[in-house]
C-alpha cells in the first residue's frame, strides 16, 4: 500500500527525520483514474475549437430577424432556381421519361392547382360553412384572423428584437 | 509536439499540452501520476479514507476541467497540490462547525439527557474500511502528525512525504517563505514533543 520516495531531509534531530522519512504515499481503491476521467469533460481538439470560435465570431449578434430573412431569402433563391431551371430543361430534367416542356409545364400546374390552389379553396369553403353554423359573417373572421395575426407578428417582433442597451440607448426607469 | 512512446517519461507540462489539445489518454496520464501524491494528502489531512476519495476525485475534476486555463509558467504539482490542500482545509473547517459533542448536546443540562444525547464510540463493531484505517493511520508517528494544526500537517507533508522545496509549498499554501520555515520548525518541535515520551 506505501512506496517511500526517496525524499533527502535534513534536520537537527536524525531519530525524527528517519521516522518522517518513512511516511509513505497511499493508494486510493482501483478505479480511482476511471471514476475521474468519467467526470471530466475531455476538451475539443484545437481544429474543432477552430471551426466553434469562427462560427461563434461570425454569428455573434445575428438577431432572429437577420436569420429569418436569410432563411427566407435562401429558400427562396433555391425554390427560384429549381423553377427556372425546370422550366428552361424540362427535358433534361426529367431524363429518360420523355416529356416535352409543354407538358412539363401542364404538370407544374396541375401540381400547383392541386396542392395550393384547391385546399385553399377548400378551406375557405369549410370556413364559409362553419360560420354560417355559428352565425358569423366569414368577413368578422377575416378580420378576427387579421387581428391575430398582426399579434402575432408583434409579438415575435418584440422576441426577436435586440435589447434596447445593444442598441446604444438607456432605459431609465423613474 | 509529437507524444514519445512512453508517455511516462514526458515532463508534466507536456501531458498537460496533449490534455489541452483533447488526448484522453494524457488525462489518464495525469491521473496516474497525481493519484497517490494527492489522496496521501488529503487522507492525512482528513483521516477517513471515503472521504478523502471524494475530495481527491474532486480535486481532479476541478483541476481536469479547468486544464484550458493552466499556465505553463506555473508547475502543474503546486497547481493541484493548491487545489487539493484547499479541499480539505475547507472540509475541517467545515466539520470543525458541524462537530456533535461527545459529552452531550450543549443544551442537555440533567445528567439523564446528556446520556441519551451523547455520542456512543465506544462499542461499535469496526467495519473493514476503517480496520485499514487504523492499520494505515495508527502508527505513532501517524497520530502525532494527526495532532498537529492543519496548516502544520500540510506543511510537513509536502516537505517530508512530498519532497518539495520550501518555496513550492509556499506557492501552494499561498504562505510567505518565512511563515512556511516557521511553520515546518514548530511542528517538528511539536512532533519532537510528542513522540518523546515514546522514545524513552
Amino acid at each position: 500500500m506505501k512506496d517511500r520516495p526517496n525524499v533527502p531531509v535534513f534536520d537537527e534531530d536524525p531519530e525524527l527525520e528517519g521516522e518522517l522519512r518513512g511516511l509513505g504515499r497511499f493508494s486510493p481503491r482501483q478505479g480511482f483514474a476511471e471514476r475521474v476521467v468519467a467526470r471530466v469533460r475531455v476538451p475539443l481538439p484545437p481544429w474543432a475549437r477552430r471551426v466553434r470560435d469562427w462560427f461563434r465570431a461570425t454569428f455573434s449578434g445575428v438577431t432572429g430577424w437577420t436569420v429569418l430573412a436569410t432563411f427566407s431569402l435562401a429558400t427562396a433563391a433555391a425554390w427560384g432556381t429549381a423553377i427556372a431551371a425546370g422550366v428552361r430543361y424540362g427535358d433534361v430534367v426529367v431524363g429518360g421519361v420523355s416529356v416535352s416542356s409543354d407538358e412539363f409545364r401542364q404538370v407544374g400546374q396541375r401540381a400547383a392547382v392541386e396542392l395550393v390552389v384547391r385546399p385553399v379553396v377548400e378551406a375557405l369553403a369549410a370556413a364559409e360553412q362553419w360560420s354560417a353554423g355559428v352565425g358569423l359573417p366569414i368577413r368578422t373572421l377575416a378580420v378576427g384572423y387579421g387581428i391575430l395575426a398582426l399579434v402575432c407578428g408583434v409579438a415575435l417582433w418584440r422576441l426577436t428584437a435586440e435589447p434596447a442597451r445593444a442598441k446604444g440607448t438607456i432605459n431609465v426607469v423613474r | 509536439m509529437t507524444q514519445p512512446w512512453d508517455p511516462s517519461l514526458a515532463s508534466d507540462q507536456d501531458v498537460v499540452a496533449w490534455a489541452q489539445g483533447g488526448d484522453e489518454f494524457a488525462f489518464r496520464e495525469l491521473v496516474r501520476r497525481y493519484q497517490r501524491p494527492v489522496f496521501s494528502l488529503v487522507y492525512r489531512m482528513v483521516r477517513d479514507r471515503e472521504l478523502a476519495e471524494d475530495l481527491a476525485q474532486e480535486t481532479f475534476v476541478k483541476v481536469l476541467n479547468a486544464i484550458d486555463s493552466y499556465r505553463p509558467e506555473h508547475k502543474f504539482s503546486s497547481w493541484i497540490f493548491k487545489i487539493a490542500n484547499n479541499a480539505a482545509i475547507d472540509h475541517l473547517r467545515r466539520r470543525e462547525l458541524d462537530t456533535l459533542s461527545l459529552d452531550g448536546a450543549p443544551d442537555a443540562l440533567t445528567p439523564d439527557r446528556q446520556e441519551a444525547t451523547a455520542l456512543q464510540v465506544g462499542g461499535r463493531a469496526e467495519s473493514p474500511l476503517e480496520e485499514m484505517e487504523a492499520r494505515e493511520l495508527g502508527s505513532y508517528i501517524e497520530r502525532a502528525i494527526a495532532r498537529l494544526r492543519p496548516e502544520y500537517r500540510s506543511c510537513i507533508m509536502l516537505r517530508h512525504v512530498e519532497g518539495r522545496a520550501y518555496e513550492e509549498i509556499a506557492a501552494i499554501l499561498s504562505l510567505p517563505l518565512g511563515t512556511v520555515k516557521t511553520y515546518i520548525h514548530r511542528a517538528r518541535a511539536e512532533l519532537r514533543e510528542m513522540l518523546g515520551p515514546l522514545r524513552e
